[in-house]
């Protein structure tokens, strides 16, 4: 089972020291990912999405972060182990990333055709002019009109849109295993947005690349994901298949996330649905699930001591106490009245 | 981009104006008597005034004044009698010109090299002892700085020449005293600049690429950091003009500096004027001039502006 798995992030733990305290932003998390799958990690903000998947490339700021603990297996080895030298080596080559805001994350004052080509000349040995047709020819892949006008301009002279494609064009330049799209339309309007997953869908395709897709919104990810892990409060609440998560959640969180997303059919008058309460400050870990206090179907225990996984089948599993054997008439309860809802 | 060019020209023509006749009308309240001596009885004094026009009324002298200079006639200096204020900024306009452009470069290259250094050693001692340099290079005044190097490496050491401005080992001590303070401004900007832009997001965007932390800094970290750098080199010139005065006194460097402080002494009013303006007229033109390469170097101004 395990040489399938291309990544393998392994009871990974990061924290924070900030001024007020230690910040647990990412708790024991574990996540795989198999080759030329995507891979959505969906959860609110603060909920140590990001966090954990910087960590990969190694973009934690250290310091303030700290890697408490974990490893991040790629083909066999812990990245976690690896030195600045070893990472350039994977960055931008084998692993890649784009980011939420393509308006700063692109240097303002450098052509985008030489920050394309930057990438190209970094991880191969081509020359300068053989750099500049491969930066057209991957331009014109995914859709920069005039990419021989464009290479030479600079970023604001680019839309939103166009900027995030450059930012694509830059992490698909050497066919990446895999691809980390941490909210790559969350900048975007809406139009744009499905044009962007739509050319991820097609690069994935083209060269077989797996994509780890970190979103806030729970209705881009269906369309695209074959698998999706739910994050809250730096844990993981939920993992499984994407099919199984939209026709029968299993965490109370997801099931909140889930009918909070607006739909067509909902009346226009009616309040957008909102899950009550905040998230945890995580500077003090509850004792208990993270999510009791939000949650409608918390029990006693809940609050009194942290849930354990469990796992139905190799890609499924569940942190809630909901699915242990004795909770059976509170799962009853939850099963009857989400089933209605839903 | 021609528009701004006339309006920011319009607005320095309007600036010169005004430092003319505040200058003017300033000067004339100081109270002495540039003829003062012990030798000079009042009949002398008396047709001096007349020889010079300071007999006539004020408003009549302004107006005289102000007509000559529109044809870039300084007139003539009251304490050097016979010579021309125009011809005095010619000769010694060149010696304070050598001093501080070897003031500005070193100020430039060290104040920046420093600031790059310490933003790279944050919080480490590097940076510590950077930020003291800094604060000694602004708090100690220049001539306390020059005469103190004076001593070491000119009567002490005896490795450079105590003063005068001959050859090029005479220009180090006060080229390096004039460029301290700017210096220590400069790497303070450096500073706070790289930090800002350590944090910037496309800095992430290139260690995803897979950059090298030396390549990261050098090709976009440090090219960034000096845009706002540039917004400050205006005063930083103006800095360094000031500084002069002092530093050609204690040097003995026959430059404009000198003058100055020697034409104040005398209340020499045509030398000072002369000097005034021409100080006012060279800062606005560096001014502009920076502002203008802002806009050639950074490519947002470039376009925006067409």
């Amino acid at each position: 089972m395990d040489n399938e798995k291309l990544l393998d992030v392994k009871n990974l733990t990061i924290s924070f020291h900030t001024y007020v305290g230690e910040v647990a932003a990412v708790r024991n998390v574990d996540f795989y990912l198999k080759k030329s799958e995507v891979l959505a990690i969906v959860g609110e903000s603060g909920s140590g999405k990001s966090v954990s998947t910087q960590a990969i490339l190694g973009l934690t700021p250290i310091p303030p972060g700290e890697i408490k603990s974990g490893k991040i297996l790629f083909k066999h080895e812990d990245l976690l182990k690896f030195d600045e030298k070893e990472m350039s080596k994977i960055c931008g080559s084998q692993i890649s990333m784009i980011f939420q805001d393509p308006m700063t994350s692109l240097n303002p004052t450098m052509k985008v055709g030489n920050q394309i080509r930057e990438v190209l000349h970094q991880h191969s040995d081509i020359s300068r002019r053989e750099s500049r047709e491969r930066a057209i020819e991957l331009m014109t892949l995914v859709r920069i009109p005039e990419p021989e006008m464009r290479i030479d301009q600079y970023p604001h002279e680019l839309s939103g849109g166009m900027r995030q494609r450059v930012m694509i064009t830059i992490a698909m330049a050497n066919r990446p295993d895999i691809l980390i799209a941490d909210e790559p339309t969350t900048a975007l309007d809406v139009t744009i947005q499905s044009q962007i997953f739509r050319l991820l869908k097609e690069l994935r395709t083209k060269f077989d690349t797996a994509i780890i897709l970190i979103t806030h919104d729970f209705g881009v990810v269906a369309g695209i994901a074959d698998r999706i892990v739910v994050m809250y409060a730096g844990k993981v609440m939920e993992e499984d298949e994407t099919d199984q998560i939209y026709y029968e959640p299993r965490h109370p969180y997801t099931v909140g996330l889930l009918k909070a997303v607006p739909s067509l059919a909902d009346n226009e008058e009616e309040k957008l649905r909102t899950i009550d309460g905040t998230p945890p400050f995580l500077l003090k870990i509850p004792s208990g699930c993270p999510f009791a206090d939000r949650c409608e179907y918390a029990m006693r225990i809940c609050k009194e001591k942290e849930p354990q996984y469990f796992q139905s089948k190799d890609s499924s599993r569940v942190f809630c106490w909901l699915y242990h054997d004795q909770a059976d008439g509170q799962l009853q309860r939850f099963k009857d009245r989400e089933g209605r809802l839903r | 981009m021609v528009r701004y060019i006339l309006n920011r020209v319009l607005v320095a023509i309007l600036t010169m104006f005004v430092l003319a006749t505040a200058t003017f009308f300033l000067l004339r309240l100081v109270p002495g008597d540039p003829f003062a001596g012990p030798k000079v009885v009042p009949e002398v004094k008396e047709r001096l005034r007349i020889h010079y026009g300071l007999d006539k009324p004020l408003a009549e002298q302004y107006l005289i004044y102000m007509g000559n200079i529109l044809r870039g006639d300084f007139g003539y200096s009251l304490a050097k009698r016979g010579h021309r204020v125009n011809k005095v900024i010619k000769d010694a306009f060149p010696a304070s010109l050598d001093l501080g452009i070897r003031a500005m470069i070193i100020a430039i290259i060290f104040g920046i090299f420093f600031g790059i250094i310490a933003a790279l050693n944050r919080g480490k001692p590097l940076d510590y002892l950077t930020v003291i340099l800094v604060l000694i290079g602004i708090s100690v005044p220049s001539f306390v700085v020059a005469a103190l190097l004076q001593y070491f490496f000119g009567v002490y050491l005896k490795i450079l020449p105590v003063a005068r401005y001959e050859s090029f080992w005479h220009t180090l001590l006060p080229a390096f005293a004039l460029s301290l303070g700017t210096m220590a401004v400069l790497a303070r900007y450096m500073r706070a600049s790289m930090l800002e832009v350590m944090t910037a997001d496309y800095i992430k965007t290139a260690k995803a690429k897979g950059l090298r932390n030396t390549q990261i800094v050098i090709r976009h970290q440090i090219r960034n950091a000096l845009f706002p750098i540039l917004t400050i080199l205006g005063p930083a010139i103006a800095m360094v003009l000031t500084g002069s005065f002092i530093i050609e006194s204690i040097f003995a460097i026959p430059g404009l500096g000198r003058h100055y402080v020697l034409a104040m002494q005398n209340l020499d009013y045509t030398l000072v004027m002369g000097l005034t303006l021409f100080f006012g007229f060279f800062l606005i033109v560096m001014n502009l001039l920076v502002d203008f390469t802002y806009g050639i170097i950074d490519p947002r101004v470039r376009y925006t502006r067409n």
